[in-house]
């Protein structure tokens, strides 16, 4: 299969000084659990989910296989016999070495990202393989450096998010996907692999529904910091089955805690860019300040797994269109249009839960969750819900502003109950 | 049998339960006053009074034979099975009187049973043997009904259609053969059989199971009367209209007897009909119908092979809608036209004229020979003296188009199928309504996906909760695929019979 | 309680029934040619001693029963004759609406004056029989009769119904057209209910 990228410019890969970046990062995350420690409830196995997201487990048999991006079909690069990693980077430690190479006004997701690339030795470096939707510009031509370090296959995705037009189009991409899978990874594509894989994402995904019903009625049981942990580690590499074990524990914990919550704390849903750890500085604010996410849009929390891919026949192109249709058709991200789905997503979710108030998380450099605000805003105006913009990037010096800003925010709603 | 002589006279008493009418009435009054929120026995008490007074109107109504007459011919054992044990089946909300209900259908169900085994009895024993099953239609509709509303709440929704579709297969496509009303009649159709000389052009002698003198019944949808020994009821809505339109309208005008009465008996026949259109409109043909039982096997086998089906485009469901409108209509005027030279006994120019001329091109009328009776009763294709041959052609390509159509589009005959618009027409106002809720759609397009009618309304319609559309089979894979709780939700009468449930399939 | 009690009540009236019963005069008339002409098959009824056997049709615009019993056949002096039924009757809707019968009349009775009458209706018991096809016997010419229902008349105590029974039969072959009521309700309510729908909800 002939390459997206033109072989006559390939450049070396730009490699950095590793201990002193490796050094860095672990300060940060350090910090990070110095946080999550301070929650007052956590589940028992926490340990086993912090480990996995940090780094996924070894298996010589089962090659690692990076991808950005929630719309990745994380059940087709399974079903190939390798293991999928989501390899966006949380962690503001990175951001300057990767600022030294790809120098700009690009977003700091896609700068610590790349930064990760120049560490051989990291996860990113060890995958056999990387495959990047184009679901914004930053993502687009930052494929086409990393293929320099590692082969690179980008996803096309639809303008739109109109299924009757798009829906071959895509699964016509899924199978490049495929083609581009098998050849750098020797295995063919089988259905009955997919179907395997597809029906094992079905598990997942009615545990995390089941996790989050409990954590809307009750969100003390269990934080949402610790929430995005256990969603996010199932993108790390992990066996399914062992991470279904392990969230089935935290599930029957959760469940049998006796409830101590009063619904004293104002509950908000949040919505936004992705939050990946170590990334979690709002997601603190927002819990130490006295608040609880009872529901959220974000790709990398709770949303990322809520929805299961649904297939009836099982011909290989009925099953890469189920595929499309939970990836890309249902997703939430804001590089389509339209909008409508995560608006409706987040007035859903605030009639269901009951909550107070919606809290929006922006990172800088984005513009396509900028441009969004716009909408967003007018809309829970109109209805009166109480909306807070957050907008900020990875570094940790703003914190102390922000959480100014948000007390203030939660005292106007306090005084509404 | 003993319980029969005391169960007979009971439904004799019970004759007005059987009438349409009451069904209709039934159909609309419960709706509206489950929607008002009473308490139950005050519902319940209503409900009697209102049969009750049906009954005494009934009764009043046929001291005079001329109106009895008229108010028996639409009657029908369907009508008393469905306000007894599919009615509440659907209104009765899960509780102690929905499962104290259940009883009913157990009893019937027994009853159907001890009905076959009476028959068996008057079996001369020099005949005894297997004679398949004799059963009255009360009790073969009431048995079928009984057993698929017990067996419901143990199956999921998917299997459950299985079930009503191969049940309605049998019996539709094989009841002119194995489910004959008692020994008498079952000796007849044997005697009948050794007569009959298949013929695609030739009306077959053969009886439905379900016909009288005074009483057809037609059953909405394709079940086809040239099923092997005529089937279980009278025909399509076709068969009845192109009887319509033979009537001979200048005799009537003259009040000649004969001309009035079968006006009457089809005119029975059609308010009977469109009852059920109302209550079920395009349900029969996602459930019932047993052409797209027998594409359902084509289907099936191309799943099997793992090919993808192709997907028809707007230009071409316009196209197949206009096509199958174009000759449903053009038939029935030749119907019309051709009554007074019909059955060889005259011909226009050099050309014999058909009795029912839709029903010689519809593969319903090839098709269902050959599910019945084995490709021996397969008669081949009607020769040049019918007509320049238009009969023939007509008829290859619709048969081609309809096995090819199950074959590689999963529901292109539907599209295009005359007895299905008929029933279209009640899609949208009669009882079924198709629900969503468009906060909780994601877009993802599983509904159009799976749809076997390539409907995309309910996958691009954001604005208002009702999606239901002229197309819409009732087959509800979409309530069933769709991965959000609570999104799609098929209602009848404005109770909830079906609604999405991820969890629910797991 | 009230709406109970009505339903129960008025299910009781339902019990009733059918309550047509009508009764018309009979003429008997001597026994026509035609009646003594043989078939195949045919039982030959013969009259007892002293008796004379009256065979005819009934049929009359409003004359339809359920079963064979339901019909009598009155004597002047107020008894019931038990009839002989042929066996190949005319049924309509499941109800009979032509048969041929045969009763026995004592002769004396036969020529005495006084209106023979037929009345039939749910309510109507008689002790009848159903045989297969009747046949006379030619030699004993004199003791047969046969019958004819009286259409102008009905029964003497009614005098006002004739009129109605008269409007009822010239409305009987339109009786169809009442098949357009409910078809009419039904399309009526599909479209209230499609134009309800097309307005905006929001």
């Amino acid at each position: 299969m002939s390459s997206q990228f033109d072989a006559r410019y390939r450049v070396s890969p730009t490699r950095a000084e590793t201990a002193a970046l490796r050094r860095r990062a672990e300060i940060v995350v350090a910090s990070q659990r110095e946080s999550l420690e301070r929650i007052p409830r956590r589940p028992s196995n926490i340990a086993v989910f912090e480990r996995w997201v940090e780094s996924p487990p070894d298996d010589p048999a089962h090659p690692l296989v990076g991808y950005f991006c929630n719309m990745i079909p994380t059940e087709l690069i399974s079903a190939m016999g390798a293991r999928p990693v989501r390899l966006g980077c949380g962690n503001p430690a990175l951001v300057a070495p990767g600022e030294e190479v790809l120098a700009g006004e690009i977003c700091p997701l896609a700068k610590s990202s790349f930064a990760q690339f120049m560490d051989a030795g990291s996860v990113a470096s060890r995958c056999r393989a990387l495959v990047v939707a184009a679901s914004c510009d930053a993502k687009r031509k930052l494929a086409e450096v990393l293929d320099d370090f590692v082969p690179t296959f980008v996803l096309n995705l639809p303008p739109e998010q109109d299924a009757n037009r798009y829906s071959s189009m895509v699964a016509g991409e899924l199978e490049r996907m495929a083609r581009f899978l098998s050849d750098r990874l020797g295995t063919a594509l089988s259905r009955r692999a997919l179907r395997r894989c597809i029906d094992e994402g079905q598990r997942r995904t009615g545990l995390v529904r089941e996790l989050q019903s409990v954590r809307s009625k009750r969100p003390g049981v269990l934080s949402i910091r610790d929430l995005f942990l256990i969603v996010q580690s199932a993108w790390r590499g992990v066996d399914t089955s062992t991470w279904l074990d392990e969230t089935r524990k935290v599930l029957e914990e959760v469940g049998s805690c006796d409830p101590m919550d009063l619904d004293l704390r104002p509950r908000l849903v949040l919505t936004g860019a992705p939050m990946i750890w170590p990334n979690f500085k709002v997601l603190a604010l927002i819990e130490e300040s006295g608040a609880d996410v009872v529901a959220d849009t974000l790709c990398s929390g709770a949303q990322g797994l809520f929805d299961a891919v649904v297939y009836e026949e099982t011909s290989r192109s009925a099953l890469l269109r189920a595929l499309a249709a939970r990836y890309i058709f249902a997703s939430a991200c804001p590089c389509f249009i339209s909008q409508g789905t995560r608006i409706s997503r987040v007035l859903d979710l605030v009639q269901e839960s009951g909550a107070d108030g919606v809290v929006n998380y922006g990172l800088r450099l984005c513009q396509l969750f900028d441009i969004e605000t716009y909408r967003l805003q007018r809309v829970l105006r109109e209805r009166r819900i109480p909306f807070m913009n957050l907008r900020t990037d990875y570094s940790l010096e703003d914190t102390e502003q922000l959480r100014v800003r948000f007390e203030a925010f939660l005292e106007t709603l306090g005084e509404r109950r | 049998m003993l319980v029969f002589r005391i169960v007979d006279p009971v439904l004799r008493f019970a004759e007005p339960l059987t009438s349409p009418i009451l069904a209709l009435g039934m159909a609309l009054l419960v709706p509206f006053l489950v929607q008002r929120r009473l308490r139950p026995w005050r519902l319940a008490g209503a409900l009697l009074a209102a049969v009750a007074c049906f009954f005494v109107a009934y009764r009043l109504a046929c001291t005079r034979p001329a109106a009895a007459r008229w108010l028996a011919a639409m009657n029908t054992p369907l009508a008393a099975v469905f306000v007894i044990v599919i009615m509440p089946a659907i209104y009765l909300p899960p509780g102690r009187v929905r499962r104290a209900f259940l009883a009913v259908p157990a009893v019937i169900l027994v009853l159907a049973g001890l009905s076959v085994l009476d028959a068996y009895r008057s079996v001369p024993p020099t005949d005894a043997g297997f004679h398949w099953f004799l059963i009255r239609p009360a009790w073969l509709m009431g048995g079928v009904a009984s057993l698929l509303v017990l067996v419901r709440p143990v199956l999921n929704l998917a299997r459950f259609r299985f079930a009503v579709r191969l049940t309605c297969l049998l019996v539709l496509v094989y009841g002119g053969f194995a489910f004959r009303k008692d020994y008498d009649d079952y000796r007849a159709m044997l005697a009948r059989r050794k007569q009959a000389t298949p013929g695609i052009m030739n009306v077959s002698q053969a009886v439905p199971v379900l016909q009288e003198e005074w009483r057809m019944t037609y059953l909405p949808s394709a079940p086809c009367r040239f099923a092997a020994d005529g089937g279980y009821v009278q025909g399509c809505v076709l068969d009845m209209g192109q009887r319509i339109a033979q009537v001979d309208y200048a005799a009537a005008l003259r009040r000649d007897p004969a001309a009035t009465s079968t006006l009457g008996v089809l005119g029975g026949a059609a308010v009977l009909f469109l009852v059920m259109c109302f209550v079920g409109a395009r349900w029969f043909c996602g459930w019932v119908c047993p052409l797209s039982g027998l594409g359902g096997v084509l289907d099936w086998l191309r799943r099997r092979t793992g090919l993808y089906h192709l997907k028809p485009r707007g230009m071409l469901k316009r196209a197949l809608m206009v096509a199958g409108l174009a000759l449903a209509l053009s038939m029935l005027v030749a119907a019309a036209a051709g009554a007074p030279y019909v059955g060889g006994v005259g011909r226009v120019g050099n050309y014999r004229v058909p009795e029912y001329p839709f029903c010689k091109i519809c593969p319903g009328q090839q098709v269902c020979p050959v599910a019945s009776g084995g490709p021996a009763a397969y008669a081949g294709l009607p020769t040049r003296d019918w007509g320049y041959g238009f009969y023939r052609y007509a008829c290859l390509a619709l048969l081609v188009l309809f096995i090819f159509g199950f074959l590689v589009f999963r529901r292109l005959w539907c599209m295009m199928c005359p007895m299905g618009m008929v029933l279209g027409i009640f899609n949208r106002g009669a009882l079924f309504r198709m629900v969503k809720e468009p906060l909780k759609c994601n877009r993802c397009g599983v509904c159009a996906e799976v749809c076997p009618m390539g409907i995309d309304t309910v996958r691009s319609e954001m604005q208002s909760a009702d999606v239901g559309t002229f197309d819409c089979v009732l087959c509800m894979r979409c309530v069933d695929m769709c991965p959000r709780d609570g999104c799609l939700a098929v209602e009848h009468g404005g109770v909830r019979v079906a609604e999405s449930r991820f969890s629910a399939r797991r | 309680m009230r709406t109970a009690l009505c339903a129960i009540a008025l299910s009781v009236l339902s019990l009733v029934g059918e309550m047509a019963t009508a009764k018309v005069r009979i003429e008997i008339l001597p026994a026509p040619d035609d009646l003594f002409e043989q078939s195949d098959g045919a039982e030959v009824i013969r009259p007892a001693e002293g008796e004379i056997l009256v065979i005819g049709w009934i049929e009359h615009p409003d004359f339809a029963i359920a079963e064979v019993g339901q019909m009598a056949v009155e004597a002047p002096d107020g008894r019931r004759l038990p009839m002989l039924v042929e066996s190949d009757l005319l049924y309509e809707f499941d109800r009979i609406v032509r048969a041929r019968v045969a009763f026995a009349v004592p002769a004396d009775t036969v020529l005495s004056s006084g209106s023979f009458f037929v009345e039939w209706g749910p309510g109507v018991t008689s002790e009848n029989r159903k045989v297969g096809r009747m046949a006379l016997d030619p030699s004993m010419r004199d003791r047969y009769r046969t019958f004819r229902v009286v259409r102008s008349e009905t029964a003497p105590e009614v005098p006002l119904s004739s009129s109605i029974e008269v409007v009822a039969e010239s409305h009987a072959d339109y009786y169809f057209l009442w098949y357009l009521l409910p078809m009419a309700v039904i399309f009526i309510v599909l479209t209230v209910r499609r134009i309800h729908a097309r307005l905006p909800d929001r």
